[in-house]
């Protein structure tokens, strides 16, 4: 190992050529024992990993670690990954199951936070039309508030799917199911999402959608 | 894209028919223009999401992490190279130890020594020896290995790993 590889932020002309290193080539490197390019891959695509577990946990914080534990995964990983794939699906892949297990584990923790958050969340929360909420963390939260009623698979599929835009194939990739299954799983949590919307915060539809 | 296309757009979308960049292109869409924004959420209101702009991520967080990553990387990689040189540590670790053991046995024994040790060095000899400690020098990672062992106990060891390059 040398000097010039202990070196975490880019800086030295190698360590920029690293980051114009596509995805293949930072992953070979990576395998050789190279943490620059390791370290390249981790903020390439960190930001947007964390916003996709952030919204599948409803939990900043916890996404965080979920993302740290991901890249260490995958690193542990690299000799076993398929270049034929690409590694944004295979790192996404490992997130979303992590991610899954922890709400598998924090199921009966997550009712009793919720119930309070709720009420929080109404007291404090104003209610502009539908066509103001420009403010993008006023529907994170709503986001947070309702996607308790979603199964773990539900949320990651809608998430992936409709937050981030993936095409119905890589969500299926990442997540180790069917084409079908996640459109069936974005089609119900949809379906539920707008129930729940229209049951718990109906001030944030349009007022001819109000009962 | 044009407004007045967005009705037929919204029920493609819903319906999950469009393809990659005409769906990206009407979420991007939603995410600018408010009265189709309107349209999309009473059409159906989990559209409220998608039409929500995604946020940037913090730059130093992000940083924050690359940090935490190769700091962890780094130190499973030395456990790892650690675990699979064990048996040679091991093997150095009792060598060293014969060698102390048997010097100690040849200076303490009746006439091993050329002359008489004085009262004062009988004493100190008699005295508990500090532990063997074993320097060992990672080849090529500037790692030192220092194993500190106790002589009456040849099963039990401490391990000092120190990397004086690694920055946690």
């Amino acid at each position: 190992m040398t000097r010039g590889k202990l070196c975490v932020l880019p800086g030295t002309a190698r360590d920029l050529a690293v980051v114009t290193m596509d995805d293949r080539e930072a992953v070979r490197a990576a395998r050789a024992g190279d943490d620059v390019a390791f370290a390249a891959l981790v903020r390439r695509y960190s930001g947007g990993l964390h916003r996709a577990v952030a919204r599948i946990l409803a939990d900043d914080t916890e996404a965080w670690d979920v993302v740290q534990m991901a890249f260490v995964r995958a690193w542990q990983g690299l000799e076993r990954y398929d270049e034929r794939w690409s590694f944004s699906t295979w790192l996404y892949r490992i997130a979303s199951n992590l991610a899954i297990d922890l709400l598998r584990s924090r199921n009966s923790r997550e009712k009793a936070h919720r119930a309070g958050a709720e009420h929080r969340f109404r007291v404090v929360g104003e209610t502009p039309p539908a066509s103001e909420l420009a403010d993008r963390r006023e529907v994170d939260r709503l986001f947070d508030e309702l996607v308790s009623c979603l199964t773990p698979q539900q949320r990651s599929a809608f998430v992936l799917r409709e937050l981030e835009g993936w095409e119905t194939a890589d969500v299926a990739d990442a997540l180790g199911c069917t084409t079908t299954t996640v459109r069936n799983h974005v089609f119900q949590a949809r379906k539920l999402l707008r129930e729940e919307l229209a049951r718990r915060f109906p001030e944030y539809l349009p007022k001819s959608r109000r009962a | 894209m044009r407004c007045a296309d967005m009705p037929e757009l919204l029920d493609s979308y819903l319906a999950d028919v469009l393809d990659g960049p005409r769906r990206n292109a009407v979420r991007s869409h939603l995410r600018t223009c408010e009265r189709c924004r309107e349209a999309a959420i009473q059409a159906d209101p989990s559209l409220l999401f998608v039409a929500a702009s995604p946020g940037e991520p913090d730059p130093a967080r992000l940083e924050d992490v690359t940090r935490a990553v190769v700091a962890q990387i780094r130190q499973q990689r030395l456990q790892r190279r650690l675990v699979h040189r064990q048996p040679w540590l091991a093997a150095a670790a009792a060598l060293v130890l014969t060698l102390i053991a048997v010097a100690g046995w040849r200076l303490l024994a009746p006439g091993g020594g050329s002359e008489p040790a004085p009262a004062v060095d009988a004493q100190v000899a008699e005295a508990p020896s500090p532990p063997p400690r074993i320097e060992v020098d990672m080849a090529g990672e500037g790692v030192r290995v220092y194993q500190y062992a106790d002589q009456q106990d040849g099963d039990t060891a401490v391990t000092f790993i120190v990397n004086p390059k690694l920055e946690l």
